[in-house]
């Protein structure tokens, strides 16, 4: 992929969420819905993002990590996922899945990027803080490129 | 009923007079305090019966043959009651704040004993609830009928040991669908251990596989969480 294809980034996010659709969709029984115009700015965001980057340290293909952490910032941003179903109707468990969508598409997009299966990689307790700390605190893309960095070595 | 009203309002009387003679004023408002030690000994004395029923104690049916099975002979219960109705009125004033904050006290209990009732009701309901909604997974699930008349699945009990460890690091994730190889990390036993586990959780319609782009994922089913549920 060249560093500034907005169109390739969002055709994968696309494929990312039909699998990711499925799976959650059998897991959870709530078919999450894409929000298309945010996979596009998503990937158009992310183009600048590589382009400064590559730019700034003269290279022309960023590396995996740098690609996951990027996306997982906008997905966590822009949020191009949701369920639609009323959360407080649904049962505790069902509910906490429903709420983090975003944050497990981000993980899932990660883990296609780095093509490491991180949830085979670490503890429910682990996934659980990343997720969390997704949701609920503002990690930079920079937290996440070290984390993916150390992954991906 | 008479005899009741008479002896409470001898002994009333008495006691008021008692008390009058033991603290007996040299100021013009002798009459009135003779009134008032009087009227406190009659107050006293009539609740006497009040106190007794408080205290769970059988005298007053036995005194008034309400009983069927009296505990004592009528005379005898005559004379407890003069002497509780002497008691009470010889220290009318003590007697009276006595009943009366035990009564208070009485009626706070009964009130929390409502709100515990209630609490317990709400939890009686709550349970009841989840028991249909066991029934009700249990009669809709898609178990083969091969499994349903196996004794072990309908006997599953959940005890200590690698079934619970890998039902409880499934509920505990926040990722619904879970990998072998990350229920592994979980429960710190090996990717064959917990296979064998799954499994024999499927068989119980605890768990059940999906198919994925990444591979074979587990999801906790609706029962396996009510079986959880109900552990705890």
């Amino acid at each position: 992929m060249s560093v500034g294809d907005a169109a390739a980034i969002y055709q994968e996010l696309d494929g990312f969420f039909d699998h990711f659709s499925d799976e959650f969709a059998s897991a959870v029984g709530l078919k999450p819905i894409a929000d298309h115009s945010a996979f596009w700015n998503i990937g158009q965001s992310q183009v600048y993002d590589l382009n400064r980057y590559a730019h700034f340290h003269e290279l022309q293909i960023p590396d995996r990590a740098r690609r996951a952490a990027y996306l997982v910032k906008w997905i966590q941003r822009l949020r191009p996922v949701r369920v639609e179903a009323d959360i407080t109707a649904l049962p505790e468990e069902r509910g906490k899945f429903a709420l983090l969508v975003n944050e497990q598409f981000a993980l899932y997009v990660a883990s296609g990027i780095l093509r490491i299966d991180l949830e085979q990689a670490f503890s429910a307790k682990m996934l659980n803080m990343i997720l969390y700390t997704m949701r609920y605190r503002s990690p930079s893309e920079d937290s996440f490129l070290l984390f993916f960095v150390y992954l991906s070595e | 009923m008479d005899t009741i009203a008479v002896i409470v309002l001898a002994c009333g009387l008495l006691g008021g007079f008692r008390n009058f003679l033991s603290d007996y004023p040299s100021s013009s408002y002798r009459c009135v305090l003779f009134l008032q030690r009087l009227l406190e000994g009659i107050l006293a004395a009539a609740i006497v019966p009040l106190f007794l029923s408080m205290i769970g104690n059988e005298l007053i049916p036995d005194l008034t043959s309400a009983s069927t099975s009296p505990s004592l002979p009528r005379p005898y219960a005559i004379l407890q009651f003069i002497g509780f109705a002497l008691v009470a009125a010889l220290y009318s004033r003590r007697f009276l704040d006595t009943v009366s904050s035990k009564l208070l006290q009485l009626e706070q209990d009964v009130k929390k004993s409502e709100a515990k009732a209630d609490r317990a009701q709400e939890d009686v309901n709550k349970t009841a609830h989840e028991v249909t909604t066991l029934e009700d997974i249990v009669i809709e699930s898609p178990i083969p009928p091969s499994a349903e008349l196996s004794p072990s699945s309908q006997t599953f009990s959940l005890a200590p040991g690698p079934e619970l460890k890998v039902l409880e690091a499934m509920e505990t994730s926040h990722i619904p669908a879970r990998s072998v190889e990350g229920l592994s990390v979980d429960v710190q036993d090996g990717a064959a251990t917990v296979t064998a586990t799954l499994s024999k959780l499927q068989a119980h319609s605890l768990v059940r596989a999906i198919s994925t782009s990444r591979g074979e994922r587990w999801v906790l089913t609706e029962l396996g969480r009510l079986t959880l549920k109900s552990r705890r």
